[in-house]
């Protein structure tokens, strides 16, 4: 699995918010985009899944133009938006119920993705009255409902206290190494150190950046 | 999209008991205005009664019958209400304002009748007041004097004919003095008091009904704020990003939405028209959907364009006052200038009611239903809009 993002470029009315955005990665790879508030970051992820269209550009899947071939990319990509893309008045099992069908999910919840991410565990639970780890953890595991060999995360674990970032950090890391194309949005630290590449959004470009752990380096860079 | 649109309605199940509760008490609120409105309508129209006291009168039979005969054929007793009294009793009934203003009639008024002269009758009323009610019940007194003298004249004019005749004896003379009484004074064939109507047909009654059960409408809409308002859009983000298109959310969302308000509004109309004894058919039925449809994605439209429920409910709550009270539902449309009155025939609210007094007549204006189910696409259209414009609004 190799993804190809070629030439992306996205105005907003006067502001061009994305310019020739490119990057490549292959399975098994995490991807971390970085950039201040209101820089593009969820513009990009948003383009890549579908959302929104761009102005010019190809995210290319072992060749597939996936900006144009919304069947495959639905197939392909799995998305987490920045929100909680959940149904508060009801259960995680209804939740899971919009996104898999009754016989995959006992699967799942048994030994499979669902299983991994503990979803069992508050199965029952109104969404309405889980904590945000929870909330996180069942919104990857709505998105995960087609086993997508690229996922795109938009700051999965802004806003969760230290445990809930590492359980999510720990379930990545089990999805990367199980050969899992990740791109994901953050201002983690913790999450920086899941990457094995990290970009810069800045005035629209996005250039690689060297994370070596300094922080200060990085902020400077931002 | 069969899972999200059996999803969505799962979560309006969950919510329709206490929607109907909630239903059922606006209704019990709104019915009990209505009634009170009507029961006050009444009381006024009993109050327009002008007393007038009438004093000297009570040792005279003649003058006695005389008020009888006033007070049980002429058709002045629908306005004016003859009490006999002394006159001390009289003027503090006048200063309470119990009665509107007395009539003495002079000692010797019997005798001098009899030789056919008619004394002045001393008339005492609130004559220096100088408002528009107080004129009106001084015009009612002298009005009341004109018939007192004029019925007197006329049957001591008869009695002395009778006797000129020979036709001596009080009974012949009562008798026909009351016959004169009933073909010359019942004079309530000579205009007719009709309720000016206020909206083609309607009384004020099924008016207001109408107006209300608008109102209600749209409170229930209310109800349905939490469940309706999307305080974020990632869940239509990521249905979106699963190839589950936006406009076929909203179609499903509009109709779970519609599915409630049918059950609570059909509910509601049958009550309502239970209340006014009217019979429901299957055209009211169709017109009470076309309602349903406008007003049902008149609110859907609201909902998406709040971004929290806080501002979802004050946009809805305002914009009902609003709506309602132009169009007439809180206050009957005619004391509106033209202006607003055309204005509110054009509102989907005033539409709204519209058809719902034409359901109360029991008619059906086709106009009205088309230019309701208009509103309703248009309303769903402007929603879908709405919605994929947030969808894809990513900024970041």
């Amino acid at each position: 699995m190799q993804i190809e993002i070629k030439h992306i470029a996205k105005k907003f009315k006067k502001k061009q918010v994305l310019q020739d955005i490119c990057l490549e990665a292959t399975g098994g790879q995490c991807i971390g985009v970085l950039g201040a508030n209101g820089s593009g970051k969820s513009t990009l992820l948003s383009i890549l899944a579908g959302i929104q269209g761009c102005d010019s550009g190809s995210f290319l899947c072992d060749g597939t133009d996936l900006l144009k071939d919304s069947r495959r990319r639905a197939e392909l990509v799995g998305y987490v938006p920045q929100g909680t893309p959940l149904i508060e008045e009801l259960t995680a099992k209804d939740n899971l119920l919009l996104w898999y069908d009754k016989k995959t999910m006992q699967q799942e919840l048994e030994d499979g993705v669902l299983g991994i991410l503990g979803i069992g565990e508050f199965l029952n639970v109104t969404v309405s009255k889980m904590s945000g780890g929870m909330k996180k953890r069942l919104s990857i595991g709505c998105a995960m409902s087609k086993h997508p060999p690229v996922l795109l995360l938009d700051e999965p674990t802004a806003a969760l206290d230290l445990s809930c970032k590492q359980s999510i950090a720990s379930y990545l890391r089990h999805y990367k190494q199980s050969g899992g194309l990740l791109l994901l949005t953050t201002h983690d630290v913790m999450e920086l150190d899941l990457c094995d590449a990290w970009y810069i959004i800045q005035n629209g470009v996005m250039v690689p950046f060297a994370f070596d752990g300094n922080v200060q380096k990085l902020v400077e860079s931002l | 999209m069969k899972q999200y649109f059996s999803i969505q309605l799962k979560r309006l199940l969950r919510i329709i008991l206490p929607v109907l509760v909630v239903a059922a008490i606006l209704f019990s609120c709104l019915m009990a205005v209505h009634t009170a409105i009507r029961k006050m309508d009444e009381d006024s129209a009993e109050h327009t009664k002008f007393q007038v006291g009438i004093v000297g009168t009570a040792g005279d039979t003649y003058l006695q019958m005389g008020m009888t005969a006033l007070e049980s054929f002429d058709s002045s007793r629908f306005a004016v209400e003859l009490v006999e009294m002394e006159e001390a009793a009289a003027e503090e009934a006048m200063r309470r304002g119990d009665i509107s203003a007395f009539l003495v009639v002079p000692e010797g008024f019997m005798d001098a009748a009899f030789r056919g002269d008619i004394m002045p009758l001393k008339f005492v009323s609130t004559a220096g007041a100088i408002n528009l009610v107080s004129m009106l019940k001084d015009e009612l007194s002298r009005i009341i004097e004109v018939l007192l003298i004029e019925s007197q004249k006329g049957i001591y004019g008869a009695g002395n004919a009778m006797i000129a005749q020979g036709l001596s004896g009080s009974k012949v003379i009562n008798d026909i003095s009351i016959e004169y009484a009933m073909f010359i004074f019942d004079r309530s064939n000579m205009y007719r008091v009709a309720e000016k109507e206020i909206f083609n047909g309607l009384g004020l009654d099924g008016y207001l009904l109408s107006g209300l059960c608008v109102v209600l409408f749209m409170l229930i809409c209310l109800t349905f704020a939490p469940v309706m308002i999307r305080r974020d859009q990632s869940l239509s983000r990521m249905l979106a990003a699963r190839r589950r298109p936006v406009i076929l959310q909203v179609l499903c969302d509009l109709a779970v939405y519609l599915i409630g308000l049918t059950t609570v509004a059909v509910i509601v109309l049958l009550c309502a028209m239970a209340w006014v004894n009217c019979r429901p058919s299957i055209s009211a039925l169709w017109q009470g959907l076309a309602i349903v449809w406008a007003l049902g994605t008149m609110s859907f439209f609201m909902y998406e364009l709040a971004s929290d429920l806080v501002s979802g409910v004050l946009l809805q709550f305002f914009g009902t006052l609003a709506l309602c009270f132009i169009c007439g539902c809180l206050y009957p449309i005619t004391f509106f200038p033209d202006s607003v009155q055309k204005i509110a025939a054009f509102l989907p609210v005033g539409l709204a009611r519209m058809q719902l007094a034409d359901c109360i007549l029991l008619k059906h204006t086709l106009q009205t239903t088309l230019a309701l189910l208009g509103y309703g696409c248009l309303f769903a259209l402007c929603a879908a809009l709405v919605r994929k414009y947030k969808v894809a609004g990513v900024r970041g």
